[in-house]
């Protein structure tokens, strides 16, 4: 049975109820899980000049915080289910790349996701990092709705 | 919290992983696994002196793809259903899954396709996309 589950989060709600069912089936198997959240660069594409450095600065503070507490939210949850747990952060731009890669470095042996991230619902069936993680994951993935 | 677990087989050893992991999850969950064969669909055919033979090749083959999964699964205290329909596979997999109230849905990444360069299989694609219950891509 799985070992260590990898769980992405963008602390969207879909991705928070994820968490919370990935949790509680860790514990049930006795797995110990592993909260992951992926930072991407901030892009000011034709105003890069006339953005202030000052500014730069504070926004990828607020998204540096936004992640630590995605983060946290997992480890409180996992803290109160008893279920071991560890959290990682990355900086990348392709954020299935920087999930698939964390699921290996960490020795992960499945990765739980939700079938949506932030982009919400509206347009696609499955969100698009989950489609590209289901598509290039070496290891199992189980998409929670 | 996985009350049944449908798992799609196809006679590929992927679907046998996918075995092996569902039922690894229906022994700790106490849950009921749901074999699932899905044929091609041949009704292209209906109107052929072949059809009714074709058709029952493909059911011979069915049976024997799930008496497989059973003989792997070999004594088990799980409960095991089965069911083997004409396909297309996504959606008989998904009409299962539905009519069943199945709380997970276990399957390999790719199967019998031939394309070989594909990483991630038509049928896995379509039910990811529109089932309704949670999936497992194993690989």
């Amino acid at each position: 049975m799985f070992k260590h589950i990898l769980l992405p989060t963008d602390g969207s709600p879909l991705s928070e109820a994820a968490v919370r069912k990935a949790i509680q089936f860790a514990k049930s198997i006795n797995a110990r899980v592993t909260g992951f959240c992926v930072v991407t660069a901030l892009r000011y594409v034709g105003c890069d000049a006339e953005i202030g450095t000052e500014f730069k600065k504070q926004a990828e503070a607020a998204v540096q915080a936004e992640a630590t507490k995605n983060l946290l939210a997992i480890e409180m949850a996992a803290k109160e289910a008893a279920v071991p747990c560890d959290t990682v952060q990355d900086k990348s731009d392709q954020p299935y790349d920087a999930i698939i890669e964390a699921a290996q470095v960490k020795g992960c042996d499945l990765i739980i996701m939700a079938s949506h991230g932030r982009a919400g619902v509206s347009a696609l069936l499955l969100g698009s990092e989950t489609q590209k993680v289901l598509t290039h994951s070496k290891i199992p993935v189980l998409v929670y709705r | 919290m996985y009350a049944s677990i449908l798992v799609a087989l196809d006679g590929s050893d992927q679907s046998m992983f996918a075995l092996n992991h569902a039922r690894t999850i229906a022994e700790c969950f106490g849950s009921m696994l749901i074999l699932v064969h899905a044929f091609p669909h041949t009704s292209d055919l209906r109107d052929s002196i072949e059809y009714n033979n074709l058709v029952a090749l493909r059911i011979k083959r069915g049976e024997e793809i799930i008496e497989t999964a059973r003989k792997q699964l070999g004594r088990t205290s799980i409960r095991v259903d089965e069911e083997l329909l004409e396909g297309p596979a996504p959606e008989a997999i998904l009409s299962v899954a539905a009519t069943r109230k199945c709380d997970l849905i276990v399957m390999g990444s790719r199967g019998m396709g031939s394309l070989k360069g594909m990483v991630l299989g038509s049928v896995s694609t379509k039910v990811s996309h529109y089932a309704r219950c949670p999936v497992m891509v194993v690989r």
